[in-house]
C-alpha cells in the first residue's frame, strides 16, 4: 500500500525534477550568458533583483520623507518671514498715509497762513506794477505802499484738522532773511519788474516776494 | 483559525509523503494513516458557508452604506449642502475706498485715511474679571480696576482724556465704542496690551483746507447702518454715488464661529472699485484769499451775512464760492456752523444790478444808445406807485451811460418803457435769471421771477430797478459772465473732471452756453459799466469808483435792494440786500465776481470789497497791467 502510494508521488516528484533542473539549467545558463548584457529584462526574483528595488524604494521614500519635512520647515520658515515683510510694508503703508496727510494739512491755506502769521508775516499791500516799455524807459502803475503789520487779519475759524502747523511751515518758509529786503522792495516802489501784474508773491500773506514762497505749491 | 489554515493554505512544509493529494481526496478508501483519517471527523462547517455568510453580511452593510448615500446624496444633499455652507462659508466685504476731491490744481480738499475704531464689551470685560477661577488668584484686578487700568493705557496711548472711556467701559451695555477713529497703528497698540478691546475697520475723512470752502465741499462721516462713509452735506453728498465706489466681495470659508479664513478656500471674488476723484474747478488759495476778504469784511460793515463767487469769464467756471458761514467738516455738528451754501440756496432781490438787464436790451434791441441824453425827472410814475432816484434832484439830462453809472431808478424806467416788457422779459430768462444754473451743487435755488401774464401794472415798475424778483448770488455772477463773455452766457460749473482708479481723467460735458445778446451789445454794455466805477468829479462819478483797481479797468454794477420787512409786508426802510457784480479787465475779462451782503446796518457799498477781492485776484492770475488812462464819459450833462 505504502509503496503504491509512493509510487505515485514519486513519479509526481520525477515530474517535478525534471522541472526544476532545466530551471537550474537556465540560471546557470543565464548567469553564462550574463556577460553579452542581454539579463536584465527576465531577471529572476529569486537571483538577488528585489533587495536592490527594496533598498531603491526604501531611499526614495526615505527621500522623500527628508525632502517633504525640509521644504515644510523651509515653508514655515519662509512664512516667518514673509508675515515680518508683511507687517513691515503695512507699518510704511500706515506711515505712508500718514505723512501724506500731515503734508496735506500742513500745505494747506489756513496753516500756511497760520505758519506765515507765526513767523511775524503781514498780508502784502496791493503791489504797483513797474512796466518796462521797449525803449527801456519804465513807468510804474500803482501805488506802492509798505505792507502794515498794524492789522492783522483774524485767525481763520478752522485751522487744518490734526496739523501742527508750525513746523512743516518752517521748512517751507526758510526765508526770513528775505523778509526785510521784500519789505524794502516794496516801500521802494519796486516790488517786480515783471509787467505782467504778477509782482507780489502768490500768497497774499506773504509780506515777501522772495522765491521761497513757492516751495510748498511747486509745481503749479 | 489556527486549525482551519492548513486546510486553507499549504499545509507546513513536510516530507513529500505526506502531501496533500490523499487529504483532498478521501477516494483512496483505504484505512487509517493517521492524519487523513483525522481531518474529516474534525473538518469545520463547510468553508463555502462561512463565505456565503459573510458575502450576505457584506453586501448587507453595502446596501445599507448605499441607501445611507442615496439618502444623504440625492434626497437630502440640498439641505445639508446648505448647513455645511452655512457653517463654513463667509461673504466678506471689500470696502472700496472713497475718492478725493481736490481744487483744480490738485491739491486735496477732502480724502479719506484708513482707520479703526476701538470696541469693547463692557459686560463681558465684567464677567470675565469677576470668574472664581480669576478671583481666587492673588492680585488680580477686579473689573473696575481692570477697567480703568484700560483707560488709562487706552488715554495715554491715544492722547485721550481717559475720563469718557472709563465711563463707556463701566456702563451697562454690551458694546460701546471707546474711540471712533483711531490710527490704526495705535490701535494695534492699544490691542496688544488689553486684548478686551477689539477693532473694527473705520475711514477716516481728512479736510486738510479746515473750513475753506467747506460749504462747497460739504462733509462725509462714519454711517454705521451702512458700514460706509457716507455724505451728508454739500458736493460729499451731491456726488455721494461718484465718490463712494462700488464695494466688492469675497466668498471664502471661515473656520467656525470665528472670521479666520481658511488659506485657499476664495470661492468668489469681486474686487472692489475705488470711488472716483472729484476735480473742482475751484482755486485753494483764491478761495482762501476770498473767504478771508469776504469775513473780514463783513465783520467789518456790520453786515448779517454775505456771500461771494468767483467765475472764470469766459468758461464760467467757478473758481471761489464764498460764504461768510462755513463750518469745520471735521465736526458739522459744533455751535456756530453753518452748513447750507447761500450762494446757491439762497435767493435775494438784486437791486440795481439788475439794470443791466433793461440797458443790455434796450441796446440790443437798438431801443437806446450809449451817448443818448435823457431828460431825467426826479421820480418817475409806473402804474400806481411813484419810484423816485435815491438822490433827489429835479429834471436833469443825464446820457445813458449815466443812467447806469449813477445808477438811476428814473432814468431805468423811462428806458423800460421805451423797450417794452417783452423784450425786457425775454432778455431776463436769456441771462437765465428764475432758473436753476445746473451747477452740481445741492439744493440750488432757482430764484423767482414772476410769470410774465402775471405781471401787475406796477411790476414793470419794480422788475427793471431789481426789486420783485430774485437770484443767487451765482446767477448773479453767470448773468454778468454773459456780458465778459461776448454774450454767450455758459452756465457755471464747478466740477471740472472725475479722475477714475485707472487715473484717466474724465472732464466733465462743458455745459451748452446760452446767447443772451450780441457780442457788439456785450462790448457796449461793458464800456457802459465802466461808467460805474468812473471816478470822476460831481455829477460825473459813478456809484462804485471804489471798486475800481489802479492799472485795470474795471465794469460793473452796485446795487441796493429794500428787503420786506415780514412786520408790515411792506419794503423795510433800513435793511437792505447790498450788492456788487462785475469783472475785469474791462476790454477782455478774465474774471467775473459778484458779492452779496445781508443787512449792513450802515448801508455800506460792497464796492470796496470788490477791490479787495480783484486785487488780489489780479496779482494771483498774474493780469497784465493796463496803462491807458481810466475811461471817462460825461454821464450828467449841464
Amino acid at each position: 500500500m505504502s509503496t503504491a502510494t509512493l509510487a505515485e508521488p514519486r513519479t509526481g516528484t520525477s515530474t517535478t525534477r525534471p522541472r526544476t533542473d532545466p530551471r537550474r539549467e537556465s540560471t546557470t545558463r543565464t548567469s553564462a550568458t550574463r556577460p553579452a548584457a542581454k539579463a536584465p529584462a527576465p531577471a529572476d526574483p529569486r537571483s538577488g533583483g528585489t533587495a536592490p528595488f527594496v533598498l531603491l524604494i526604501m531611499v526614495l521614500l526615505t527621500g522623500g520623507l527628508v525632502a517633504t519635512l525640509w521644504l515644510s520647515t523651509a515653508a514655515a520658515a519662509d512664512s516667518y518671514r514673509l508675515d515680518e515683510s508683511r507687517q513691515v510694508a503695512r507699518d510704511l503703508s500706515e506711515q505712508t498715509e500718514r505723512l501724506h496727510r500731515d503734508v496735506a494739512a500742513a500745505q494747506s491755506a489756513p496753516a500756511l497762513a497760520a505758519a506765515a502769521r507765526a513767523q511775524g508775516m503781514v498780508p502784502a499791500g496791493e503791489p504797483a506794477v513797474l512796466l518796462v516799455a521797449p525803449d527801456g524807459s519804465s513807468q510804474v502803475v500803482g501805488d506802492p505802499k509798505p505792507a502794515e503789520a498794524a492789522a492783522p487779519p483774524p485767525a481763520p475759524a478752522a485751522p487744518a484738522n490734526p496739523a501742527n502747523p508750525a513746523n512743516p511751515a518752517n521748512s517751507a518758509n526758510p526765508a526770513n532773511p528775505g523778509q526785510s529786503t521784500g519789505a524794502q522792495a516794496a516801500t521802494d516802489g519796486q516790488p517786480a519788474p515783471a509787467p505782467a501784474g504778477a509782482a507780489a508773491a502768490e500768497d497774499h500773506l506773504t509780506a515777501v516776494p522772495s522765491q521761497d514762497d513757492d516751495t510748498p505749491r511747486a509745481g503749479r | 483559525m489556527a486549525r482551519g489554515a492548513p486546510t486553507l493554505s499549504r499545509p507546513p512544509a513536510r516530507g513529500p509523503g505526506g502531501r496533500a493529494p490523499s487529504g483532498r481526496r478521501p477516494s483512496p478508501p483505504p484505512p487509517p494513516p493517521r492524519r487523513p483519517a483525522r481531518r474529516p471527523s474534525s473538518r469545520p462547517p463547510d468553508p463555502r458557508r462561512r463565505l456565503r455568510v459573510g458575502r450576505v453580511l457584506l453586501v448587507a452593510v453595502l446596501l445599507l452604506c448605499t441607501l445611507k448615500l442615496v439618502e444623504v446624496q440625492g434626497l437630502r444633499a440640498g439641505e445639508l449642502s446648505a448647513d455645511a455652507a452655512q457653517q463654513r462659508t463667509t461673504r466678506l466685504n471689500v470696502p472700496a475706498e472713497r475718492g478725493a476731491i481736490l481744487d483744480r490744481y490738485g491739491t486735496p480738499l477732502a480724502f479719506s485715511v484708513e482707520a479703526k475704531a476701538l470696541v469693547a464689551n463692557p459686560r463681558r470685560i465684567t464677567d470675565d474679571w469677576n470668574e472664581p477661577a480669576v478671583r481666587a488668584q492673588p492680585g488680580s484686578p477686579t473689573p473696575d480696576q481692570r477697567k480703568s487700568a484700560i483707560a488709562v493705557g487706552m488715554g495715554r496711548i491715544l492722547g485721550l482724556d481717559p475720563g469718557p472711556i472709563f465711563a463707556s467701559l463701566t456702563s451697562d451695555r454690551s458694546y460701546v465704542v471707546l474711540a471712533p477713529l483711531v490710527d490704526p497703528g495705535a490701535a494695534r497698540q492699544v490691542r496688544e496690551a488689553f486684548p478686551e478691546i477689539a477693532e473694527e475697520d473705520r475711514e477716516s475723512r481728512q479736510y486738510p483746507a479746515g473750513d475753506v470752502a467747506s460749504t462747497v465741499v460739504g462733509s462725509a462721516s462714519w454711517n454705521m447702518d451702512r458700514q460706509k462713509i457716507r455724505g451728508s452735506i454739500g458736493l460729499e453728498s451731491a456726488l455721494d454715488t461718484t465718490l463712494a465706489g462700488t464695494d466688492g466681495f469675497r466668498v471664502v470659508d471661515t473656520a467656525e464661529g470665528s472670521d479666520a479664513v481658511i488659506p485657499g478656500t476664495t470661492r468668489a471674488e469681486q474686487p472692489a472699485q475705488a470711488g472716483r476723484d472729484v476735480v473742482l474747478t475751484l482755486d485753494t488759495d483764491l478761495q482762501y484769499a476770498v473767504e478771508q476778504r469776504l469775513r473780514d469784511y463783513t465783520a467789518k460793515v456790520g453786515a448779517r451775512s454775505g456771500s461771494a463767487v468767483v467765475l472764470d469769464a469766459h468758461t464760467g467756471q467757478v473758481l471761489s464760492m464764498a460764504n461768510s458761514g462755513g463750518f469745520n467738516p471735521a465736526a458739522p455738528g459744533a455751535a456756530g456752523a453753518q452748513l447750507s451754501n447761500p450762494s446757491v440756496t439762497s435767493p435775494f432781490e438784486p437791486g440795481s444790478v439788475n439794470k443791466l438787464v433793461t440797458m443790455a436790451a434796450a441796446i440790443e434791441n437798438g431801443v437806446a444808445r450809449p451817448e443818448d441824453v435823457l431828460q431825467v425827472p426826479g421820480s418817475i410814475r409806473v402804474a400806481d406807485r411813484t419810484i423816485s432816484d435815491a438822490w433827489s434832484h429835479g429834471t436833469i439830462n443825464m446820457t445813458l451811460n449815466g443812467v447806469l453809472g449813477r445808477s438811476s431808478n428814473v432814468g431805468t424806467l423811462m428806458t423800460a418803457q421805451r423797450l417794452g416788457p417783452d423784450r425786457f422779459n425775454a432778455m431776463l430768462r436769456a441771462l437765465g435769471i428764475g432758473q436753476r444754473t445746473g451747477i452740481e451743487l445741492p439744493g440750488e435755488s432757482s430764484g423767482s421771477v414772476p410769470a410774465r401774464e402775471d405781471w401787475s401794472g406796477s411790476t414793470f415798475g419794480n422788475l427793471p430797478i431789481g426789486q420783485g424778483l430774485s437770484m443767487t448770488t451765482l446767477q448773479m455772477a453767470s448773468m454778468y459772465q454773459a456780458v465778459a463773455n461776448d454774450g454767450v452766457r455758459v452756465p457755471p460749473r464747478v466740477v471740472e473732471a472725475e479722475v477714475g482708479g485707472d487715473g484717466v481723467r474724465i472732464p466733465s460735458a462743458a455745459p451748452e452756453g446760452v446767447r443772451a445778446m450780441s457780442p457788439e451789445t456785450a462790448r457796449t454794455m461793458r464800456d457802459m459799466l465802466q461808467s460805474v466805477t468812473q471816478n470822476g468829479t460831481g455829477a460825473n462819478r459813478g456809484t462804485g469808483p471804489a471798486a475800481a483797481i489802479p492799472g485795470y479797468p474795471v465794469a460793473g454794477k452796485t446795487g441796493t435792494a429794500q428787503q420786506v420787512d415780514p412786520g408790515c409786508g411792506c419794503y423795510s426802510q433800513s435793511n437792505y440786500w447790498i450788492t456788487f457784480a462785475g469783472m475785469f479787465p474791462a476790454q477782455d475779462p478774465r474774471y467775473v465776481v459778484a458779492l452779496m451782503l445781508d443787512r449792513p446796518p450802515g448801508g455800506d457799498s460792497a464796492a470796496p470789497l470788490f477791490h479787495e477781492i480783484g486785487a488780489y485776484l489780479a496779482q494771483h492770475g498774474a493780469v497784465p497791467v493796463s496803462t491807458a488812462p481810466p475811461r471817462e464819459v460825461p454821464l450828467t450833462l449841464p
